[in-house]
Formats: C-alpha cells, structure tokens, sequence
C-alpha cells in the first residue's frame, strides 16, 4: 500500500502577526506628548550637557562653602523650625477634623442628597487641585505674612487630601453597618456617630498621619513664600550666600521631617494592627 | 386580635424591571409566628424591608404597626422602625465596637442620639442593655469587642439589640442563614422563647423548611413575588410545601 499524506482537517492557525496596529487615540497621544518633549527641548526646557557639567562643578564651590555647617544661630533656626512644625501640625489637626463632617457629606451611601455630594466633592476636588504653594500665596495676600497663612494654606491642603480619602472610606462601608442602625429608628446623625466613624477611624487615622507627614514638607515650602516658619530663613540664608547657614537649616530640616515620618510610621503600623486585630 | 402586618396589593419593581413582589396580600395578626417560605429571589426579603421601608415599595398598600409605611413623614418612620425589630441574616453590627455598645444603640431610637456611647447613657438604660445581654445568655462578653465573637453569639448580639428597642414586632429575614446548623438551632429556640414570653409578633423569612415546620404556626410561601401558601403550620403537607419550592427534589427530601 502506497504512502499517502493525510491533510489535515484545517490548517493551523499561524501564529498573530509580529506587530498589530496601534489605535487611532493612542497614535494621536503618542504624538501630542512627542510634540511637547521636542517643543521643550527646542524651546528652552532642555538639559545642556556644558551646563550640567558647569553644575556640578558649582555644586562642589557650594558644597566647600558650607562646610562646617554655622552653628551661631541654631537658637533661632531651631524656633522657627519649630514654628514650621506648629504650622504642620494646627494645619493638619483644622483639616483633619473639618474632612470629617465633609466626607460625610462627600459619600454616596451617608450624603443627605445629590446635591450636597456634589457641591462637596467640588469643593474637595477644588482644594486638593490647587498646589500648597499656591493657597499659601492666595492666604499671604488674605491674612498677610506669616505663620496665620501657612497654618490656613496646610488646612485646606489637607482637606483636599483627607476629604476624598474619608469620604471613599466611608464609601467603602458595608451597607448592611448603616442599615443595622437605620432599621432601629437611629436619626442620620446616630448613624454616623455610632456606626461610620467606629467602623473608619483606623482608616481615617492612617490617612491623617498621612497628612502630616507631607504638611510637615509643604510648611517647609510655603514658608519661603512668607507663610511663616523656616522657609524663609533657608531664602534669606541663600541669598546672602550664606551657604554655611544654610546647610545647618537643611540638616535641621532633614532631622525634623524624619523624625516625623518615623513616628508617624510607626503610629500607622499600629493602628493597622489594632485594626485588625 | 389587631392586625399587626396589612399588605395590599404590595409591590417592588426595581429599576432594572425585576419584578421582586407582584401584589403581595398579606395580614398577620398581633402574637403570631409566621414563617416566609420560598426559594432565592422569591421576594422572602423583599417583603420585610418594604414593610419597614428599607426598600421603598412600588406599589400597593402596606400597613405595619398601625402605620401607613408609604405615607409615612420621615420622623414617622423613624418611630415606626423604632417599634419594629429587625434581625438580619448577616448580623449588621458594628464590628470594630463592644458587645455592650452595639446593644446600646438599640435605644436610639427612643432615647436619642447620646446613647451611640454608653458613657452618655442614664444609668437606666445601662442596667437594661445588661439585661439584654443577660437573656440571650451573653452578659459575660460584654466587653469584647464584636469581630472576636462567633456566627451564633453576632446573631445573639443582635437580637439583644432588637429587644433594647422593646418592640411589638420582629422582622427576621434569614436569621440562621449564615450559621451552621446547631448555632442555627439555637438561635431559632431563643426567638421562639422571647416572642412567647413579651408577647410579640415575629414574621421571620426562613430559608429551612425544617425550622419553618418546628418554629412557627403559620406558614406563609412566596413564589416570583406572589403569595402562593398561607395555612397554619399544622395543617400543611410536604406536597403544598414543595410545590412553594417549584417541586425541587432536595427541598421536599427535608420535608419528609
């Protein structure tokens, strides 16, 4: 009986082709951001190589300059890194407790209508879109230089944080909680009391501590626009080229944002343990 | 006897256009056990949660404790909750709190919004959460908070928090649904005792057909949202009982 070569049913499928084509939308974004990387280059917003070579170079001028770090006005360094400090944490502690009743609002399952969710999700979206240094400008000009308008620009820098994060929280909150009071006849206010804030305040801590954490950063910034603290001892430093000074503001810095990460990490391991515990 | 439960004509259709009860009648008089019976998505649950307006109703008439649930103002709901009990299948305490507190709340409804702590509470009110606690046998786990305790002792816990609200009514839906069965057992037995010994009217959606037949007096069967049995427990067959079920084979082997 002769060999024969049986076909196969069907041909297999080969494999997919080596490149697909790209959609339309993504060819276009493709070539939107492309657009501005060249038009930055081109237009100014480029790293010179000559420069970057001339940079380091200045870096090390400033580098010898400040070393030893000046240690003759550690007193007043310290006091007004410790207003700074203030400045973080009456922010923080204003715009923590005003987030609370604001997330209430800001949540789909505890909000009393469409319209109060909405205004306050706005109003959330609107402090949390606009940058610390900005608000800190915007309360300069309101309230004039000083510790007042960086304590108000942390506040609603951390509202912006803290009502969103709280409200998706509460979000997160099985209805089934909410209901176990409501069908007792318990008023909304007894609902949130009794049931949102137990169930959310590990939640709510770990954000808060959150908070502090990048309010301790940002009062440093938004002091060097006037709002108080040791922002603008480091630009008063630098601008006379006091190079040495500045660096003992720097390292003060450096301890003090630290030592408030640490502790704040620490605080939120905690919490998340007790949490589920 | 007054009339505890008159549903007329009661229907829920949700926005999707699932018909969930398709003009329930129902009259349950004040003292009775009544048991829901019906497979998943019968409208066991629906029912209750329109009665006290959980759910909002769609259509029909329902009146629970004497009052006209879809015309009723917000603080007339409010009272109406307050005077009807509601046990749920999956508990609905607040975990992250203790024993005591979560019983607590059962008097907000009367005493006002202070007692979501019990440090706010009068010393009253304190002594009667004890009491709560006591008669479904948990005094002891006052303090623990509620996410260390078991199935069976939530569901206690809950039940003490019902009774906090002294009501007239109780509304279970699928009390022992998520407990293994002796938990089950027991839960049943404590509810049976407390309805007979206060005097209260208990409707309770039970998904065993066993416990519907132990527990309970009368039995009321939902099918797609329509009441298709209504007899006195004593009287009914594992025929009527099974056809509740659509005839399902497993359900009728319980029965017998």
């Amino acid at each position: 009986m002769p060999f024969r070569l049986r076909r196969p049913a069907a041909p297999p499928a080969g494999p997919p082709a080596r490149f697909t084509r790209p959609s339309a939308a993504a060819f276009l974004s493709f070539v939107v951001v492309a657009a501005f990387v060249v038009h930055g280059w081109v237009g100014g917003v480029a790293l010179q190589p000559a420069d970057l070579v001339e940079g380091v170079g200045r870096l090390g001028e400033f580098l010898a300059e400040a070393f030893p770090p000046d240690l003759d006005r550690v007193g007043a360094i310290a006091s007004a890194l410790l207003v700074t400090f203030e400045i973080a944490l009456l922010g923080t502690l204003i715009g923590v407790l005003l987030s609370v009743p604001l997330a209430v609002a800001a949540a789909r399952n505890t909000t009393p209508n469409r319209l109060v969710y909405l205004v306050t999700r706005g109003f959330v979206s609107v402090c949390r879109t606009i940058p610390d240094l900005v608000w800190a400008l915007i309360f300069v000009v309101a309230v004039g230089l000083g510790p007042q308008a960086g304590v108000l620009a942390v506040a609603v820098d951390v509202l912006g944080l803290c009502g969103r994060f709280f409200a998706e929280a509460i979000e997160e909150i099985d209805d089934g909680v909410l209901e176990g009071l409501r069908s007792g006849g318990a008023p909304e206010r007894a609902v949130v009391a009794g049931a949102v804030l137990p169930t959310c305040l590990p939640s709510f801590a770990g954000t808060s501590m959150f908070a502090l954490e990048s309010a301790v950063r940002s009062s440093v910034t938004i002091g060097l626009v006037g709002a108080g603290g040791i922002g603008i001892e480091l630009s008063v430093s630098m601008s006379l080229l006091r190079y040495d000074e500045a660096l003992t503001i720097i390292l003060a810095i450096f301890v003090v944002v630290l030592g408030v990460e640490r502790f704040s990490a620490a605080l939120r391991r905690r919490i998340m343990e007790g949490a589920s515990r | 006897m007054t009339a505890k439960i008159v549903a007329e004509g009661l229907s829920l259709r949700y926005p999707n256009g699932h018909e969930a009860l398709r003009g329930v009648d129902l009259v349950v008089r004040s003292g009775e056990l009544v048991a829901l019976v019906g497979s998943n998505g019968a409208g066991k649950s629906s029912l209750l949660r329109c009665l006290v307006r959980l759910q909002e109703p769609t259509g029909g008439r329902a009146v629970t404790n004497g009052v006209d649930v879809r015309r009723a103002g917000k603080r007339q709901l409010r009272r109406l909750r307050q005077d009807v009990g509601f046990v749920f299948q999956r508990f609905n305490l607040v975990d992250r709190i203790s024993v005591f507190q979560n019983v607590v709340h059962g008097a907000i409804g009367r005493e006002g919004t202070r007692c979501v702590v019990p440090a706010f509470c009068t010393a009253a009110v304190r002594t009667e959460a004890m009491e709560c606690l006591d008669r479904v046998g948990l005094a002891h786990l006052a303090g623990r908070r509620v996410d260390t305790l078991s199935g069976g002792q939530r569901q206690r816990v809950a039940i003490a928090r019902t009774l906090m609200q002294k009501p007239r009514l109780v509304l279970a839906d699928e009390p022992v649904a998520s407990l293994d069965p002796a938990a089950g057992q027991d839960v049943m037995e404590l509810l049976r005792s407390i309805a007979v010994e206060r005097d209260l009217t208990v409707v309770a959606a039970l998904h065993q057909v066993d416990f519907a037949l132990t527990y309970t007096q009368r039995i009321v069967g939902l099918q797609d949202g329509r009441v298709t049995l209504d007899r006195p427990t004593a009287g009914c067959t594992a025929a009527q009982l099974s056809a509740v079920y659509g005839g399902d084979q497993q359900q009728l082997e319980k029965v017998n």
